[in-house]
C-alpha cells in the first residue's frame, strides 16, 4: 500500500532526500534521536526536538499534518496537568489544592515530561512517513529473517483478504444472506458465515503459496534474496557523519551534560563552553534529515544555474 | 542446487532417528533455560541501573528494555526451531485476519476481535505460534492506527495472552465456555492490568500509589468492553475456527 503508491505518486515525501537515503541512515537518526529525547529531560533536546519535529513533519506532510499534529496535543497537554496533581515532591510551594502542595518543580517536571510525549509522538508521525515498512523489512533481514519474511507475508495478505472479503460478500448477498439487511441476528449470523467462508479460502491459499515457496527452494542453503538498496557512496559518507556524531552525543551523555535534577531543586547543568559544544552537536544532529533536504535542493538550484 | 537438496534429503533421514531427536531436544531445551536464566539476570540489571545510575526517573526507558530483554528467550527459541514454510503462512494469514478484524471495527473503541482469532491461533496451532501472531498482528495493525510508544506495549500484551492460551489449552481439551471463560479472564486481568500500568509509564512519566490507582480504575470500563467482545467474538468464531483449522491439519499432516 504505501511502498507501492509510494514510488508511483511523486510527492514531499517521496521526493525528499531523507526519504531516499539507505535506511541504516534514517533508522539510526530515529533510534538515537528518540532515545536521546526519552532518555534525557534536558530543556535543550526537548525543545529543540519540539522545533525539528514539529516543522519537518508540516513539511513532509503539509495542512492535514498541522491538523493531525494540534490533534495530538491534548495528550501533552493532560500530562502537564496531570503531573503537579499527583506530584507533590519538590521545595518551592506555589499554592495549596485539597490541602496538598503545588510546587513549582513539579509543574515544571509535568511541563518537560508533556513536551517529551509530545516530541516522541511527532517523530512516530515523521517515522512512518519515512521508514516504510519495506525498509523495516531491509534492515531486520540479516538479524532476523524469520519476522521479515512474517512481516513481508502479512503485510501483503491484509489488502489481499480485504478484497477477497468482498468478493464472498458479494456471493454471499446474490443467494440471500446479506449481512447488511436484516435484524441485528441474522445480520450477525451472515456475517460469521461470509467469515467463516473467507476462513476456508484464506489457509487453502496460504497452503497453495507454501507449497509454491518449498518448491523454489525455500529454507534451502545458498537462496539469495532481491535487495531494493544498495549502501552508495552518498549513504556511506552520510553514516560516517552521523555515526561520529552519536559517539560524540552518547559521550556527552555519560559526562552528564544532558543531565537534568527536578527534585528537590530544579537543576540544570550549567552552559559553560564546553557544554555548549555538545548542545550545538545535538542542534545540528537534530535537523539532520532537514539539512541533507536542503543541501539536495541547493545542489539542484546551482546544476539549473550552469545551464 | 542440486547438491543441496541431497543435503537436506540426509540430514532429513538423520532427523528421523530417534537418538538424533533426543539430542536435539536436550539441546534446545538447556539454551532456553540458560537463556530464561540470562533474562532473570538482566531484568533486575535494568532495573537497578534504573534506581542508581538515573535516578529511577526514565521507567519509559527502563520499560521498554526490560520488555525487549523479555523477548530474548522467544527470539532464541525461533531462531533455534525449523519453521517450514507452511506454518509460517499460517501464522502470517492469522495475523492477517486479526489485523482485519481490527480495522473492520474501527468505529466501536476497544471492542475489537484481536484477541479472539489470536487465542484461537495458540490453542490450535501452538503456544510459540499463538505468540508470534499476536506480536505481529500489535505491529501491523498499527500500521493502519498509528505507531507510537503504545506499540510495543500492545505487542508485548497481544503476544503474552496467546501464549498463555498456547500453554494452557494446545495440549489437552477444549471447549467452547473454557475458552470463552479464559478470554474473558485474561483479556481483563492480563491485557487490562500491563496496559493499565503502561499507560501510567507513558502519560505520568512519574509511578505514584495514587496516579497507579487513577489509572487502575479508568481503565476499569475499557477493559470490560474489551473482555466482553472477546468473549463475544470467541463464541461466535470458536466452532468455525476449530473446524477449519484441524481439517487443514490432517490434510496436509501439518
Amino acid at each position: 500500500m504505501w511502498g507501492v503508491t509510494g514510488l508511483i505518486k511523486q510527492n514531499k515525501v517521496t521526493s525528499s532526500c531523507f526519504y531516499r537515503i539507505h535506511p541504516y541512515v534514517s533508522f539510526l537518526y530515529f533510534l538515537v534521536a528518540m532515545v536521546l529525547i526519552m532518555f534525557s529531560m534536558h530543556p535543550v533536546i526537548l525543545v529543540t526536538g519540539f522545533l525539528f519535529s514539529f516543522v519537518y513533519s508540516i513539511v513532509l506532510g503539509g495542512r492535514r499534518q498541522l491538523l493531525m499534529n494540534l490533534k495530538l496535543l491534548p495528550v501533552a497537554l493532560l500530562v502537564c496537568v496531570i503531573n503537579p496533581l499527583f506530584n507533590h515532591q519538590g521545595v518551592t510551594i506555589l499554592c495549596y489544592m485539597n490541602q496538598n502542595p503545588i510546587t513549582l518543580e513539579s509543574i515544571l517536571f509535568g511541563l518537560m515530561s508533556g513536551l517529551m510525549i509530545y516530541d516522541i509522538l511527532l517523530y512516530f508521525q515523521i517515522f512512518h512517513q519515512i521508514v516504510t515498512e519495506d525498509k523495516l523489512i531491509c534492515i531486520f533481514a540479516k538479524f532476523f529473517p524469520i519476522g521479515s519474511l512474517l512481516l513481508t507475508m502479512a503485510f501483503r495478505f491484509v489488502p489481499m483478504y480485504r478484497k477477497q472479503y468482498r468478493n464472498v460478500q458479494r456471493a454471499q448477498k446474490c443467494i440471500g444472506q446479506d449481512d447488511h439487511s436484516g435484524n441485528i441476528l441474522t445480520r450477525i449470523i451472515h456475517g460469521v458465515a461470509n467469515i467463516s467462508a473467507l476462513i476456508t479460502w484464506c489457509l487453502e491459499n496460504a497452503i497453495e503459496s507454501s507449497d509454491s515457496m518449498k518448491s523454489r527452494g525455500f529454507t534451502l542453503k545458498g537462496r539469495t534474496y532481491y535487495k531494493n538498496n544498495r549502501l552508495t557512496r552518498l549513504d556511506k559518507s552520510y553514516l560516517i557523519i552521523e555515526l561520529s556524531m552519536v559517539v560524540i552525543l552518547v559521550v556527552g551523555s555519560i559526562l552528564k551534560v544532558f543531565y537534568v535534577n527536578f527534585f528537590p531543586v530544579y537543576h540544570y547543568a550549567n552552559t559553560n563552553p564546553y557544554q555548549m559544544v555538545f548542545y550545538v552537536l545535538w542542534v545540528v544532529f537534530c535537523f539532520l534529515p532537514y539539512w541533507m533536504d536542503k543541501k539536495e535542493e541547493l545542489a539542484w538550484h546551482i546544476s539549473k544555474q550552469k545551464i | 542446487m542440486r547438491e543441496n537438496i541431497k543435503k537436506m534429503q540426509m540430514i532429513e533421514e538423520t532427523q528421523g532417528t530417534e537418538q538424533f531427536q533426543k539430542v536435539e531436544h536436550n539441546r534446545k531445551r538447556a539454551v532456553l533455560i540458560a537463556s530464561i536464566l540470562v533474562v532473570a539476570i538482566i531484568i533486575p540489571c535494568f532495573i537497578c541501573i534504573g534506581v542508581t545510575l538515573l535516578e529511577d526517573r526514565k521507567y519509559y526507558l527502563i520499560s521498554i528494555l526490560i520488555i525487549c530483554a523479555s523477548l530474548i528467550p522467544f527470539v532464541i527459541q525461533i531462531k533455534q526451531q525449523q519453521f517450514s514454510s507452511r506454518r509460517l503462512i499460517l501464522i502470517a494469514s492469522m495475523a492477517a485476519i486479526a489485523t482485519l478484524g481490527r480495522i473492520a471495527f474501527f468505529f466501536l473503541p476497544q471492542f475489537k476481535p484481536v484477541l479472539a482469532v489470536v487465542i484461537m491461533a495458540a490453542i490450535l496451532v501452538g503456544p510459540m505460534d499463538g505468540f508470534l501472531v499476536g506480536v505481529l498482528t500489535g505491529f501491523i495493525s498499527n500500521f493502519y492506527y498509528g505507531q507510537g510508544p503504545w506499540t510495543v506495549w500492545q505487542m508485548y500484551c497481544f503476544g503474552l495472552v496467546g501464549f498463555v492460551a498456547g500453554l494452557i489449552f494446545s495440549h489437552g481439551k477444549h471447549n467452547k465456555f473454557l475458552v470463552c471463560l479464559y478470554g474473558f479472564v485474561a483479556t481483563f486481568l492480563l491485557y487490562g492490568g500491563v496496559i493499565n500500568f503502561a499507560s501510567v509509564i507513558m502519560f505520568y512519566s512519574y509511578i505514584t500509589p495514587g496516579a497507579l490507582k487513577a489509572s487502575y480504575i479508568q481503565g476499569i470500563p475499557f477493559d470490560f468492553i474489551h473482555a466482553v467482545a472477546t468473549v463475544i467474538f470467541l463464541y461466535f468464531i470458536y466452532h468455525s475456527f476449530t473446524e477449519k483449522i484441524t481439517r487443514i491439519q490432517k490434510k496436509y499432516k501439518m
